[in-house]
């Protein structure tokens, strides 16, 4: 699998990772790096909990992250859960995050196939 | 790290997502000097460790804990938040956001997933505008030192007049008083002063006797030993000294007229308290004056006077080591006998430089420098 399929399978930019990171291996060593990432399971965690600062905080890095990694897809809902839950609204915040872990299992799942294909 | 001016330029990156550390390291880690800081916490304790040898900060507004605005309010504390420039690199472009950051005292904002180019010329356009201004500020000090040097000059010239004491002891004040700061400072950790105040101080010190304009000739210029009625008359001269001072327009907001009053005031102190005008004792009297009094014990006894002749430095040094000019700080005691070479040859090549019609007062501030390497 190349990277840009990987990419694009996520529902990724491509061209505009690599026009930040310059390589293909850069990009691959710190794709591959969102695997080992627990942004999105202290976002899960914090929900579950309601604790709605938390929740926040992690949606509010796991964007940064999103568009760091040039992950589309993801940050597109990762965006509006930070804004749900920047207005305090936990309910309504579960809810989005459904829509979000969709996206997110399916970075997920690309991603361990570029790791499973490269080993 | 370091801040040699060929050398790469120092970063501190505090955000606290290691995915986002190593991005932003990675986009910058060929052209600066990096350090990291995984959150407020980290970056605290980093930007107290490193100081102003960071020229510039990255920092994350969200994180647990220790946000990014707790890291600028600490800066603010540490009175740095003017001297390293900080760029929030955030989503959060909201206005009440911008505002509060840009408030709060970061320089600039920048997006996350910033493409590279973008990202290195952003900083290096900040790091251009800081070394700007950290040169503008420079050339105000130093405009704003010549303008008191001129002040100092007309002024100690009419003491000098009337008082008849030898001409240059103005100047043999500043540099002795800026040797003797020079020397604390390298031989103890107990007083604090900064460079540009070591400067201020020096020049104040040729301040000391303004208060003898309104001593009556009669006394200012007697040759022969003062009687005691005669003496109480010269000892106002500290207090209207300092009451002259004290009018005028500057004062107290102007930090070098501030010293000036202190030094005029109480240069005449002992550490035993039985000095006058207040009889302050010990450290009431600020370490400031003490070096000014010590200095201008040691240039009274080396220069000649109306009613004395030069003595040789090891005779000056016998003398005020045995009390005979007053009871000093015993650090400043230790200070003397420590430096006594030193002081020796400062003193030779500072009566050269001031025999030549091209010195500066600048020349005298920086000549202590190079008797002081250990």
């Amino acid at each position: 699998m190349s990277i840009q399929t990987c990419y694009d399978e996520l529902g990724g930019n491509y061209a505009e990772i690599l026009s930040r990171l310059g390589r293909e291996d850069m990009i691959r060593r710190f794709g591959l790096m969102f695997l080992k990432d627990s942004t999105f399971a202290d976002l899960r965690s914090a929900l579950q909990n309601g604790d709605t600062d938390q929740a926040f905080r992690s949606a509010h890095t796991l964007k940064g992250v999103c568009k760091n990694l040039s992950f589309t897809a993801l940050d597109k809902e990762v965006d509006s859960l930070v804004e749900i839950l920047r207005n305090g609204h936990l309910e309504e915040g579960r809810k989005q995050f459904q829509h979000a872990d969709c996206v997110y299992e399916k970075t997920i799942s690309a991603l361990r196939r570029l790791q499973d294909e490269e080993e | 790290m370091s801040n040699a001016i060929f050398q790469k330029q120092n970063i501190l990156i505090i955000d606290d997502s290691e995915i986002n550390l190593k991005i932003l390291s990675y986009m910058l880690q060929d052209h600066y000097h990096l350090e990291i800081a995984c959150g407020g916490r980290e970056g605290i304790e980093k930007i107290m460790y490193f100081g102003q040898k960071l020229d510039l900060i990255l920092l994350d507004l969200v994180m647990p804990e220790v946000d990014g605005f707790d890291v600028l309010h600490e800066m603010k504390h540490l009175k740095l938040i003017n001297k390293i420039p900080v760029i929030i690199i955030s989503n959060d472009n909201s206005s009440e956001t911008l505002h509060r950051g840009y408030v709060e005292g970061a320089m600039e904002f920048l997006e996350r997933g910033i493409q590279k180019t973008v990202l290195l010329r952003r900083i290096q356009n900040i790091l251009e505008i800081q070394k700007y201004y950290l040169l503008q500020h420079q050339r105000s000090q130093q405009t704003q030192e010549q303008d008191a040097l001129v002040l100092i000059n007309i002024l100690s010239s009419l003491v000098e007049f009337r008082s008849s004491e030898s001409g240059p002891h103005m100047f043999h004040l500043i540099g002795l008083t800026k040797f003797f700061l020079n020397a604390l400072l390298e031989y103890t950790d107990r007083y604090v002063i900064s460079r540009t105040d070591c400067n201020l101080i020096a020049i104040a010190s040729s301040l000391h006797d303004i208060g003898k304009l309104s001593v009556p000739d009669a006394v200012l210029k007697k040759p022969e030993k003062l009687t005691c009625s005669e003496f109480e008359i010269m000892k106002q001269h500290a207090l209207e000294g300092a009451e002259m001072l004290a009018h005028m327009p500057l004062f107290p907001q102007d930090r070098m007229i501030c010293f000036a009053y202190k030094i005029a005031r109480w240069h005449h102190e002992r550490w035993d308290g039985r000095g006058y005008p207040d009889g302050l004792a010990g450290d009431a009297v600020p370490i400031a004056v003490q070096v000014v009094s010590l200095a201008d014990a040691y240039d009274a006894l080396r220069s000649e006077r109306v009613y004395k002749p030069s003595f040789s430095h090891e005779k000056s040094v016998a003398m005020i080591l045995n009390g005979e000019c007053g009871i000093f700080n015993p650090v400043l005691f230790r200070l003397l006998r420590e430096y006594s070479e030193n002081l020796n040859s400062f003193f030779k090549e500072m009566l050269s430089l001031l025999s030549q019609a091209s010195s500066s007062i600048r020349d005298l501030l920086e000549l202590p420098d190079r008797f002081l390497e250990k």
